[in-house]
């Protein structure tokens, strides 16, 4: 029997709490479970806020990405750490990655019908705990018409996200209404477990890019990319549909895809690829800045010489042959984990050669490579805190209010 | 007056400054092993510190102790500044890496206690305002959480479990796979 241990103020089992390991959550679970007293602690609001304030920088413990992007849809995810049990990496066969934020994953399945029609389902899941949820349909229902065909009229694309601040977090789903461009939104509440209503904005020039890219979420705002030079975003909070416009790319990127990013204030932000007049290829930092005049614009922030970035060898040298035009080395980015300083960089195929996406952190400059070929992730990262509720230690459950 | 500014320096390594515990022990530390202590340091700027500093908080057993950790510590914080004008940069970095070594060494055996003197010594540090010796200590026992069972907590800390056993079961139920 170990002698008695002097009694701990709150605040310094707060300390000690705050000290176990972020990316080991079920720690925090266990020790939730050693009597009510650190229960109580470990669910009170203040030291939740100080676990995130500390904790701020989450870690990239894999990512997800879409195997297949026809019927049958396949994704899988793909663990930082080989090793790693949980999540351990896996296969989901008949479902499509749209989006992964705050420890969640989201994919759409058709569901299963006679119309010709393609009408989507939706599934939640938590890698960490398993946890799968199947959302409810809302109405109208989403819609999908194939990828790789353009859009006839009356069709719909939808894309989706997962987006919101509290610990279920809110899916974001908008249609297209090809009849003139109309898009809509219509946000899920895990908390009233049903869709709010449709947000439209009616723009005959703009639509949504139906490849399946992820979100940005900066701030309050949810944003996706447009088709052009545009980009629709959407505040949370206030319920706001609204089309902004891409930085202002040199003219032979002016179609290309860029990459939004949230930047380490919060702000908007994007990533693109630059190639120089000396043909070296440089990342750029993109930020979205608001004048003292209110208004908003895109200012170029930090350069990364591609080259350097990568493993030596991973971008291919400028090739001057008698085919016209010369080969130049490309990359592009390919996803980018929010609150970190980690982008991952797709380096493109030329003949004879198939491109790799690399896992590159910015700040440190260490890369590697994470798979042959080129495609989207989605970044999973350690998500704050898991969900304690003491309110079975407090005599009461909390009554949500309708 | 050439020597004025060395006779200051000297006169304030030379700053001694009595410690007693709350078993009335007296103890004579330097200045620059006190300040380590926040709350001492406040104390000297405030120019109490005549006749001893009382620490009714602290035991002499625990006193020495943290005493002992401020004491290499503050050497360390010394060491670090002295060593960077006289050494190159690479024999610097040489020596501070040395230097770190052996302090983390010093920190681990000075770890080396029962969990009734470890929680002492969170007190004491909190008490005391030392932030190097909180964050050490809190990170000691976080350390020996890691990994464990509710019931393997309950038991290294001697926690009477007053969840219900339908609770238990509930929140077990709900979050299985942190206890795979």
């Amino acid at each position: 029997m170990p002698p008695p241990s002097p009694e701990l103020a709150d605040y310094l089992l707060g300390e000690i709490f705050l000290r176990l390991p972020p990316e080991d959550i079920a720690c925090l679970l266990r020790a939730s479970l050693a009597c009510k007293r650190w229960r109580r602690i470990l669910a009170d609001p203040a030291f939740r806020r100080r676990h995130r304030e500390i904790h701020r920088t989450p870690r990239v413990l894999g990512f997800f990405r879409a195997m297949s992007k026809d019927l049958p849809y396949l994704s899988r995810y793909v663990p930082d750490n080989p090793a790693s049990r949980r999540p351990a990496g896996c296969d989901l066969p008949g479902w499509l990655v749209l989006d992964c934020r705050h420890g969640r994953a989201l994919f759409a399945t058709p569901s299963p019908s006679l119309s010709t029609e393609v009408i989507l389902d939706f599934l939640v899941w938590d890698p960490l705990t398993g946890e799968q949820r199947h959302l409810p349909r809302p109405s109208p229902p989403p819609t999908q018409h194939p990828c790789s065909a353009p859009p006839p009229r009356e069709s719909a694309t939808t894309v989706a996200a997962m987006g919101g601040h509290s610990s279920w977090p809110f899916l974001f789903t908008t249609w297209i209404r090809n009849s003139g461009y109309i898009t809509s939104t219509c946000v899920y509440s895990s908390e009233t477990g049903g869709w709010n209503e449709l947000t439209s904005i009616d723009n005959p020039d703009v639509h949504i890019d139906d490849q399946p890219s992820p979100s940005t979420l900066a701030g309050d705002t949810l944003y996706f990319c447009g088709s052009m030079t545009y980009t629709f975003e959407y505040q949370l909070g206030a319920q706001r549909l609204s089309i902004m416009d891409r930085p202002p790319l040199p003219q032979q990127y002016r179609w290309k895809f860029i990459f939004l990013i949230s930047m380490e204030d919060g702000r908007l932000g994007c990533a693109d690829m630059e190639l120089e007049p000396s043909l070296c290829l440089r990342l750029r930092l993109w930020s979205r800045e608001t004048a003292p005049d209110g208004f908003a614009h895109w200012s170029p922030g930090r350069g990364f010489e591609v080259e350097t970035l990568l493993p030596s060898g991973a971008l291919l040298a400028p090739r001057f042959t008698r085919a016209n035009p010369p080969l130049m080395p490309k990359a592009d980015v390919c996803g980018f984990a929010e609150g970190t300083d980690v982008i991952f960089v797709g380096t493109n195929t030329h003949i004879g050669h198939t491109g790799a996406v690399y896992m590159v952190q910015l700040n440190s400059g260490k890369a590697r490579k994470v798979f042959d070929g080129l495609d989207v992730v989605f970044p999973y990262t350690s998500f704050c805190i898991p969900v304690i509720d003491a309110a079975c230690t407090e005599g009461s459950r909390g009554v949500s209010s309708a | 007056m050439a020597s004025a500014g060395s006779g200051d320096e000297k006169a304030a390594a030379a700053a001694m400054i009595t410690l007693i515990s709350s078993d009335n022990e007296k103890f004579e530390v330097t200045e620059a092993t006190a300040t380590l202590s926040q709350t001492i340091r406040h104390m000297i700027e405030d120019g109490c510190t005549d006749g001893g500093v009382p620490l009714p908080n602290v035991t002499s057993k625990i006193l020495a102790r943290v005493i002992e950790y401020c004491k290499k510590h503050a050497t360390a914080a010394a060491g670090e500044e002295g060593s960077s004008s006289s050494f190159s940069d690479a024999a610097f970095l040489e020596v501070d890496r040395a230097f770190l070594e052996e302090l983390e060494e010093f920190d681990d055996a000075f770890l080396e206690v029962d969990r009734a003197t470890l929680f002492d010594l969170i007190l004491a540090a909190n008490y005391l305002d030392i932030k190097g010796l909180l964050n050490l200590t809190c990170q000691k026992v976080a350390d020996s959480v890691k990994g464990k069972t509710p019931e393997q907590i309950r038991e290294m800390y001697n926690i009477v479990n007053d969840l219900t056993p339908e609770e238990e079961a509930e929140i077990r139920r709900e979050t299985q796979w942190a206890f795979e």
